[in-house]
């Protein structure tokens, strides 16, 4: 592909590739140009990464860097759909990125298999436009806020078990609630999807509802769910929408 | 007073905390947040947020998995 001369340009390639996003006058040239010079980091390479990751990659991001330490698990194929009976034993953010190259081969894509301490968010975070928080405990979750804070990034959070999700934005830049203003108090004894349970499409909902918040914010876009948290239940498909205040006594914001 | 609990009707005698109504209710659990009128009330704030007449009331687990 023929780069353009003024690198934020899309090219006459990238013009037709995205030209069903660049029609939308919400988005126009300006919002997709501003999506292919964005980067975005993505923990959790799980059910909620899986579907997140391949709408993101699709409608043209810049680049994204994939984060998980597991291996695929044969569990882990009824929910986790960017992997295959083949690659079982694989690490996930390994395949993962092979998959996504097959989708789109002009973004780059980092797959980093580990779990990230405290230090490696501080010094990662402040690198990416974005991070979408697709993990899998309240541990990670905070840790994961802590660092979009400090470095004013914003965060789309989004979570699912049995047949529920929940999908929240931040924008981080001291005027709403974090993560945090939320989560305060909640002990980590929340089940896991291993032990509660989780109907398939419902992290696929929530992901998916991740990556259009993620493209809303990185297109500038729309009104993202900042200071709101949206609940979905499965059993009866409705959603749910409370609003979220930032807590001025917040250890982590305030 | 009135209040909605979860879309039903409740009759409280008093204007009670949020710490106090769930504890009346025997609804206090590990995971549980609350809304009051379409805004998260921080866990933080249960035992001082007094609830008001005709307040809805709304409960939902914190979901983390991923």
């Amino acid at each position: 592909m023929t780069k353009p001369t003024n690198p934020s340009e899309l090219s006459p390639q990238q013009a037709m590739r995205y030209s069903r996003q660049v029609m939308l006058p919400a988005l126009d040239f300006r919002g997709q140009e501003a999506l292919l010079a964005s980067n975005v980091l993505l923990i959790g390479m799980g059910g909620l990464g899986c579907a997140a990751a391949p709408y993101l990659v699709a409608s043209g991001i810049g680049s994204i860097t994939l984060v998980d330490d597991d291996t695929i698990d044969h569990s882990n194929l009824q929910r986790q759909i960017l992997y295959r009976e083949a690659d079982i034993g694989q690490s996930k953010v390994q395949q993962a990125a092979a998959s996504l190259r097959q989708l789109n081969s002009e973004i780059e894509i980092q797959a980093l298999q580990q779990r990230l301490s405290e230090d490696d968010l501080a010094t990662l975070v402040p690198q990416y436009s974005l991070v979408l928080d697709c993990t899998d405990n309240l541990t990670t979750r905070n840790a994961i806020n802590a660092a979009c804070v400090k470095a004013k990034v914003p965060l789309v959070s989004g979570a699912a078990i049995r047949l529920e999700g929940q999908v929240a934005s931040f924008s981080m830049q001291g005027d709403g609630a974090c993560y945090h203003c939320f989560s305060q108090l909640f002990g980590e004894q929340q089940l896991s999807c291993m032990e509660a349970g989780i109907l398939s499409p419902v992290v696929g909902i929530i992901g998916t509802m991740q990556a259009l918040e993620a493209v809303k914010i990185l297109g500038g876009i729309g009104t993202p769910l900042y200071g709101k948290l949206q609940l979905f239940d499965a059993l009866t498909s409705q959603w749910r929408q409370f609003g979220l205040n930032k807590d001025p006594n917040c250890s982590v914001c305030g | 007073m009135h209040i909605r609990l979860n879309e039903q009707l409740l009759q409280l005698t008093s204007n009670c905390t949020v710490a106090e109504l769930l504890q009346q209710q025997q609804l206090a659990s590990e995971g549980l947040a609350v809304a009051i009128n379409n805004t998260v009330i921080s866990k933080r704030c249960w035992s001082e947020h007094k609830l008001q007449s005709n307040d809805n009331v709304q409960l939902f687990q914190i979901v983390t998995g991923g």
